[in-house]
């Protein structure tokens, strides 16, 4: 499975795009770190989850509702990682090791975009508000 | 008329001779001329046919291929302690001389380069022109001038001063050459300011030869991309960048030495033009910010990051890209210091530039 194909997912695209939210908005570079120190699959899952929590504490807290990927979404994500694994050879936690690589840096992908994103509409929003 | 450029193992020397005979044949025939690598050799073809006889001597533009070049003459003889000037006065009258001889041995496919006779390679043309690289020296330092026949050191005097580029840079508290040449797979060569056109290198700081020869690679590709939008098809293919380093310690009797080279494969990127010339633009838009901004202080490892993508295409380098580029938005120190290409450098970053690199890596076999 190519990361180009893994990058269209639904579930990589709300996770990551939550992820870029949080770190476009919100600075969350602890949540980025937790996912990348993840090896295994359940460390990976547990950061997504972690991530979960912090992501709706962040958004409790927003006057526009932001949208919140689902639990459902890990879950999906966490299939996409077995699915990414059994096209790498090797024993299980070879494969699952770098399954993770693949879903993570697809994620990470996606959050660069929404991340980006976000700081170029900060960066029009400032200049607007001082040219008024 | 096809004419043949066997290859001897050295990389530079032998790309230097075709481009050197492309420049004399597109001065002679005032025309288009084709290069074909075809594993063994190097086929160059005029598109009009050559005259029996061929006289260089007062034609214009063989003139000004030598009075436009003279920054590059010097930096090809560089590691001459004198008469740099008397050497490419050399170059030009074994040319004019010899010519037609030399057009009557490269018309045999079989034609070959003798060693050991000659004029010495210069080290500022190809690296394996210096002493001590191709032997075992021991404790004694006695090997020979690498030496090739004087109208095939000729030829790649011309190819590198004309096609070749030169940039200095200072490192460590040593002075540093970088040095870039491409190496054509199947492209026409229609006038040398073209050429000189598609191959420069913006004014930028840069971290060792590696991330010159990446950006170098990029800003190529974004070149034949442009050309390949506009007429439809990509024409000119490139297999290469070959690059090199020469550097001299800050001291009075130094001389030039080589420090690293290799080739940098752009099979990659020519494939992504070829597939679609015009959904390539954002990626190579993308990696050139990459660069800019990467020139910055305190951004360095963005640049690296973005040679290791251009020079490596997998995962690794890829994960390694975007972790430092996530890194890079938040970091308001480097938005100061560089506001243009730091804006520009969000502006690139979008969801069709990430799935275009990401099908890159997907093709790339590198």
């Amino acid at each position: 499975m190519q990361l180009s194909n893994i990058y269209q997912n639904q579930a990589v695209k709300e996770f990551g795009e939550a992820l870029g939210k949080a770190i476009g908005k919100e600075q969350d570079y602890a949540s980025l770190t937790d996912l990348e120190f993840a090896q295994t699959k359940t460390d990976f899952a547990d950061a997504l989850h972690r991530f979960l929590r912090r992501f709706h504490t962040m958004a409790s807290k927003k006057e526009n509702l932001w949208y919140c990927p689902s639990d459902s979404r890990v879950e999906e994500l966490m299939q996409l990682v077995d699915e990414v694994a059994i096209t790498f050879s090797g024993d299980d936690n070879l494969q699952y090791r770098e399954a993770i690589r693949v879903v993570r840096a697809a994620l990470i992908s996606r959050a660069l975009a929404q991340a980006t994103y976000l700081r170029v509409q900060e960066a029009r929003q400032q200049q607007r508000a001082a040219i008024q | 008329m096809p004419y043949y450029i066997t290859k001897t193992g050295l990389d530079a020397f032998d790309n230097a001779r075709v481009w050197g005979l492309a420049v004399v044949l597109n001065v002679i025939t005032s025309d288009e001329v084709q290069i074909e690598d075809t594993d063994w050799t190097f086929i160059v073809e005029s598109t009009s046919p050559i005259p029996g006889a061929v006289s260089l001597l007062r034609n214009i533009a063989w003139g000004s291929v030598f009075t436009e070049t003279e920054e590059n003459w010097q930096k090809v003889f560089m590691t001459a302690k004198s008469g740099r000037s008397t050497k490419r006065d050399r170059v030009r009258n074994i040319l004019q001389r010899g010519i037609n001889a030399l057009f009557t041995s490269l018309q045999n496919p079989a034609n070959t380069v003798v060693f050991g006779t000659g004029e010495s390679l210069p080290g500022g043309l190809d690296p394996t022109g210096f002493k001590g690289l191709r032997h075992i020296t021991r404790a004694q330092y006695k090997e020979e001038q690498l030496k090739v026949l004087e109208d095939h050191w000729a030829l790649a005097c011309l190819g590198m001063a004309t096609c070749g580029t030169y940039r200095y840079a200072r490192e460590a508290g040593q002075s540093n050459w970088l040095v870039l040449l491409p190496i054509p797979q199947r492209t026409r060569f229609s006038y040398f300011r073209d050429v000189k056109t598609l191959f420069r290198l913006p004014g930028l700081m840069y971290h060792g030869v590696q991330n010159a020869a990446a950006h170098y690679a990029v800003q190529l590709a974004e070149r034949l991309r442009r050309r390949a939008a506009a007429q439809g098809s990509l024409q000119d293919r490139y297999s290469a960048v070959f690059y090199f380093r020469l550097m001299k310690p800050d001291k009075p009797t130094a001389n030039w030495k080589p420090a690293q080279g290799n080739q940098l494969r752009l099979e990659p990127l020519m494939e992504a033009i070829a597939r679609d010339p015009h959904e390539t633009q954002s990626m190579l838009e993308w990696l050139d910010y990459c660069f800019r901004l990467g020139s910055t202080k305190g951004a360095e490892e963005l640049a690296l990051a973005a040679t290791e993508l251009v020079m490596r295409w997998d995962l690794d380098a890829y994960d390694r890209l975007i972790r430092v580029a996530v890194r890079i938005l938040g970091r308001e120190q480097i938005r100061k210091k560089n506001q243009r290409n730091f804006d520009a450098f969000l502006g690139s970053i979008t969801n069709n530039s990430i799935q275009k690199t990401m099908e890159v890596m997907s093709y790339a076999v590198v």
